[in-house]
């Protein structure tokens, strides 16, 4: 078991490393150079902008500049703002804490209504409850999040005054942006439940059960919808990346502190290395929730732990 | 010579014609009730992206003088937004650019995407090395890839799609590597081999044609996913410039007054939100009728 987890562990790490190199080389395809895309804000002096790619060491080979862009991110070091002058690292670890609470908020939103919706789908299939929570899943996959958000602002926050619009203080701001952007999420979360249980309670080991008498509820709580975790917590996981993606445009939409205000804003003002960092950063949280993922699969199914079965 | 022989067999003994593949499939999509739906609103969406213009008498920029931020009334249907522009002119005129916005990206990524993904499916030298690469592609979501692409192209729409396009390259490979496998199994493959097929043959010919039906399907969803995603980037502002009348771009002109003018900002999402269900609905349809391993599922 702890060798297990330590095994998948350790196969992170060249992931992160291979992921960041990628980026790397992904930027250096910018047309020109970093300086010269970073013109577009403030004019330089030919002398200035020689000086500054003497500084960030653009006169090097591109390999030795990636060994050196792989050295200082050992280190911790993403380089530093071209607009603030602050280290990279800093300014987006200040705003992580912001994303990563919207991003957990609005998994919750998709396992608690989610899960519950597919599960009664699943257990009055074809019926009126299955067609409706059926229907709110297209609804919820098809809506642009940042439309309901917006709409959601408008009726909840400036008509009925419940919540507020906008900001980043307590729960109450929380619950608007993560329902505008766990309702997707939620939807696939709902109708995946609703196939994996409707599979499931057709099985031989469910009939077993049923056959031993156990009552409805221990059955499909116990035996079917235990079952169907696995791929429901991989789903999630992988949905991760399009909260990750979704984030971006949400904490836009509430004017929300966080990785995708940093990043979009980065991007308008051209600031290279805070893009690239942000974009590093937030890759290595999806790398990082899904090796979570693959851990919890051992508790969730101990076959995967033994290495029997697939 | 061989599958000379083979059709010549199948042909003799039918005495009852067999119906042609391509006509079972529309008699069961039409049958399928999500694809009813799904494919009329589809059609309804290209009908007004193609002839919509023709019945509207202003350009989507034109400015009528003295009528900003009218409500929805009989002359402005969907209102009028903060510059006196006919919002229901510019949601018409959106379609084409929205659908534009929809097909190239899944168009960019399944014509590189799913070539490479035959090959390396077919060829498993350049496998492995290949699919460790899209792992790390895939360890970026795609829409922060996206955001990559754009950060080094600049704005703008086309970059959006170009953007997106790229994003999902290794979803339709890995997509196509996997169907390519399985139908390596079924024989066939073996078969033509057997036939002198070359390679070249078997891959882009054969084997082509098994990743066919899930493409198809990836694709028509892919639509719906390209337009959310280039509108919401539109919408933060890395897409379509003003005053270019794209759905995310109306969205977010109108979002500075959408508190006094609600209309400028519910129309085109419900027009984002018809159109999305409409090819997500046909998707899920095709995907039950083409796809014969879920066809038995609930």
């Amino acid at each position: 078991m702890a060798l297990y987890v330590l095994k998948r562990i350790l196969l992170t790490i060249p992931v992160l490393f291979a992921t960041a190199l990628l980026i790397f080389f992904i930027f250096q395809l910018i047309p020109g150079d970093v300086v010269q895309a970073s013109m577009t804000q403030k004019l330089m002096t030919l002398e200035q902008q020689n000086q500054m790619r003497e500084a960030l060491g653009l006169n090097k080979p591109v390999l030795e500049r990636a060994a050196t862009y792989a050295v200082a991110l050992l280190h911790g070091d993403m380089g530093r703002s071209f607009r603030t002058g602050q280290p990279v690292l800093d300014l987006l670890m200040s705003q992580l804490p912001y994303t990563l609470i919207l991003i957990t908020a609005s998994l919750f939103v998709a396992v608690l209504i989610g899960i519950p919706l597919g599960l009664a789908a699943a257990l009055k299939r074809n019926s009126a409850v299955d067609s409706g929570a059926m229907t709110l899943a297209v609804l919820g996959a098809s809506i642009p999040q940042y439309w309901l958000g917006l709409v959601m602002i408008l009726v909840v926050a400036v008509n009925l005054k419940w919540l507020p619009a906008t900001g980043s203080e307590g729960i109450s701001t929380l619950i608007l942006p993560a329902l505008a952007l766990g309702i997707a999420e939620m939807a696939i979360i709902a109708r995946l439940t609703r196939s994996e249980m409707v599979e499931v309670l057709q099985s031989d080991y469910v009939r077993t059960a049923e056959a031993k008498g156990l009552g409805r509820r221990a059955v499909v709580m116990g035996h079917a919808f235990r079952n169907s975790l696995v791929p429901i917590v991989t789903m999630l996981g992988l949905q991760v990346g399009a909260l990750l993606g979704g984030a971006v445009v949400i904490e836009v939409v509430f004017a929300r502190p966080g990785l995708g205000t940093v990043v979009v804003q980065s991007i308008l003002k051209r600031d290279i290395p805070v893009i690239q960092g942000g974009i590093l950063l937030i890759a290595a949280i999806f790398v990082i929730v899904n090796l979570i993922v693959d851990i919890s699969y051992s508790f969730l199914d101990p076959r995967i732990r033994t290495g029997e079965g697939s | 010579m061989a599958t000379a022989e083979l059709e010549l067999d199948g042909a003799a003994p039918a005495v009852e014609e067999p119906e042609a593949p391509i006509r079972v499939f529309f008699r069961r999509l039409m049958r399928h009730r999500s694809g009813q739906v799904g494919l009329i609103g589809v059609l309804l969406i290209f009908a007004i992206a193609l002839v919509g213009p023709f019945f509207l008498h202003s350009s989507p920029t034109a400015v009528v003088v003295g009528q900003k931020l009218i409500g929805p009334s009989f002359a402005f249907p969907f209102g009028t937004d903060q510059l006196g522009r006919d919002v229901l002119t510019r949601v018409v005129y959106g379609a084409q650019l929205s659908l534009t916005l929809g097909l190239v990206p899944v168009i960019i990524a399944s014509c590189i995407g799913v070539p490479i993904g035959v090959l390396v499916g077919y060829a498993p030298r350049v496998d492995l090395i290949l699919m460790r690469v899209l792992d790390v592609w895939m360890a970026i979501p795609a829409l922060v890839f996206a955001l990559a692409v754009i950060a080094i192209l600049g704005p703008g729409l086309n970059n959006v799609m170009l953007a997106l396009g790229i994003a999902w390259i290794p979803y339709y490979t890995r997509m196509a590597r996997g169907n390519v496998k399985r139908a390596k199994g079924n024989g066939y493959v073996e078969y033509a081999i057997a036939a002198g097929a070359t390679d070249f043959r078997i891959m882009f010919v054969h084997l082509l044609q098994s990743v066919a039906a899930p493409v198809i399907v990836m694709v028509t969803i892919g639509i719906g996913d390209a337009i959310l995603s280039g509108s919401a980037l539109s919408f933060i502002g890395l897409g379509a410039p003003p005053p270019t009348p794209e759905w995310g771009a109306i969205l977010r002109d109108g979002r500075e007054f959408f508190r006094i003018a609600w209309w400028i900002s519910v129309f085109p999402g419900l027009a984002i939100v018809f159109t999305v269900v409409s090819f997500n609905l046909l998707g899920d349809a095709l995907r039950d009728t083409l796809d014969p391993r879920v066809r038995r599922g609930g």
